[in-house]
């Protein structure tokens, strides 16, 4: 008898957890779909945005943190308000290479809608290692603070004008960029 | 007892720097000292120092006057810093590969403290490419004889040129002019800031300035 009981609370307190999880599960589903209704497909933003289709390296490729194909807004972020993204898309990580020069170097307010050289960088670092980076190219490891990564790279565009650049192209870079420094007086910053 | 052709090379640089240190000093009062310095706080790596050299010189590929070595990276991404070094000749007063060379194409210019090489003279046994504690000789792969950096004094100085690297540098890291003029601003600059050189120990009175990068290095 004593067996019997045993065996019988074993079996309700295994029904109270199955709808225990059922419950929870329909929680997290039905919340899953309130924040959907707050957003838009990332599908959808080539229907606005298709200027600027990628056509590049990143076309197609895994994106590691889900582990499919990647989105806009694996790099651009969600879409939390679209009025407010229609009207300045403040709310999504924008690369912007000249705001992200002039930044650390004058240390004025980036312009509108322009996220900063941290906040951009961030983005590349969830799949690009910093170490990696600094042994395919050693000027990775310099500009690490100072330059966004679109400041030199160029994604969406089939061809990333940078690589492949031969030696005396990527020396005359340098060269451009810092010979504008020395001119401003601003040098080298220790 | 053995002595070895470097033992013998370090021995004979001694004698020959005894007999030549006061004649060199004689020779240039009224002459220029022609000097440099390597700003390794400014410098930033790119190495436009290096193709500059080679395309006003006509150095063959394979070999080269100036070399800029990069340090390993300090710390990790995204702080890291570098240190640059120059490798070049050293613009010796007392220089060891003059000394050794038995047919007198390597020599000191007493106008400009200049050291060079004619190669109609040089016989190519390369004792001063063995003599040169900076080992910043070569045999040049056309003309077979030796070559290294002579501050462009054939090329943009004869020209009334700066030296091609220092023309070339983005950030002003080098500086060069006449040492014994106190208002140039070579001059200037190492008598106003902390600069090094290497090597001085073997009395070789390099005219190579350095001014050092903080500890770790720069950041470009």
């Amino acid at each position: 008898m004593n067996k019997r009981i045993y065996f019988s609370s074993i079996a309700f307190l295994a029904t109270v957890l199955r709808i225990a999880l059922a419950v929870l599960a329909l929680s997290w589903v039905s919340s899953q779909a309130a924040a959907a209704g707050q957003t838009i497909d990332p599908e959808n933003c080539i229907g606005c945005h298709e200027e600027t289709p990628v056509l590049g390296v990143h076309s197609g490729t895994l994106f590691g943190a889900t582990n499919r194909v990647a989105t806009c807004a694996d790099c651009h972020g969600w879409v939390t308000d679209l009025g407010q993204h229609e009207t300045d898309g403040a709310d999504m990580v924008r690369f912007d290479s000249a705001a992200a020069v002039l930044e650390p170097l004058t240390l004025t307010p980036l312009s509108l809608g322009v996220s900063t050289i941290a906040t951009q960088n961030q983005t590349c670092l969830q799949c690009h290692s910093g170490k990696t980076l600094g042994a395919l190219h050693w000027t990775h490891d310099a500009h690490g603070f100072e330059l966004a990564c679109s400041t030199c790279h160029q994604l969406h565009p089939k061809n990333d004008p940078v690589r492949g650049l031969s030696n005396a192209s990527t020396i005359k870079l340098c060269v451009d960029c810092h010979s504008a420094q020395t001119r401003n007086g601003e040098g080298v910053r220790p | 007892m053995s002595v070895t052709r470097r033992d013998f090379l370090i021995a004979s640089t001694c004698v020959a720097t005894a007999g030549a240190f006061p004649v060199v000093h004689s020779m240039e009062v009224d002459g220029k000292r022609y000097t440099m310095v390597h700003d390794e706080k400014a410098c930033i790596g790119c190495t436009a120092c290096m193709d500059a050299c080679r395309e006003v010189n006509a150095v063959p590929e394979g070999v080269s006057r100036l070399n800029i070595i990069r340090s390993e990276p300090n710390g990790t991404y995204p702080d890291v810093t570098y240190q640059f070094f120059r490798q070049s000749c050293q613009h010796c007063d007392v220089p060891p590969c003059v000394a050794v060379c038995p047919s007198g194409a390597s020599f000191r210019d007493p106008d400009t403290g200049i050291v060079d090489v004619d190669p109609d003279k040089c016989v190519g046994c390369q004792y001063c490419i063995a003599a040169c504690p900076y080992q910043v000789r070569y045999i040049d792969p056309v003309t077979q004889a030796a070559d290294k950096c002579d501050f462009c004094r054939k090329t943009n100085l004869a020209q009334g040129k700066l030296p091609a690297c220092v023309e070339s540098c983005p950030t002003n890291a080098l500086i060069f002019g006449d040492l014994n003029d106190p208002d140039s601003e070579v001059s200037q600059v190492i008598a106003t800031s902390k600069t090094y050189r290497t090597k001085v120990e073997l009395g070789t009175d390099p005219h190579l300035y350095r001014i050092a990068a903080p500890t770790g290095g720069n950041r470009s």
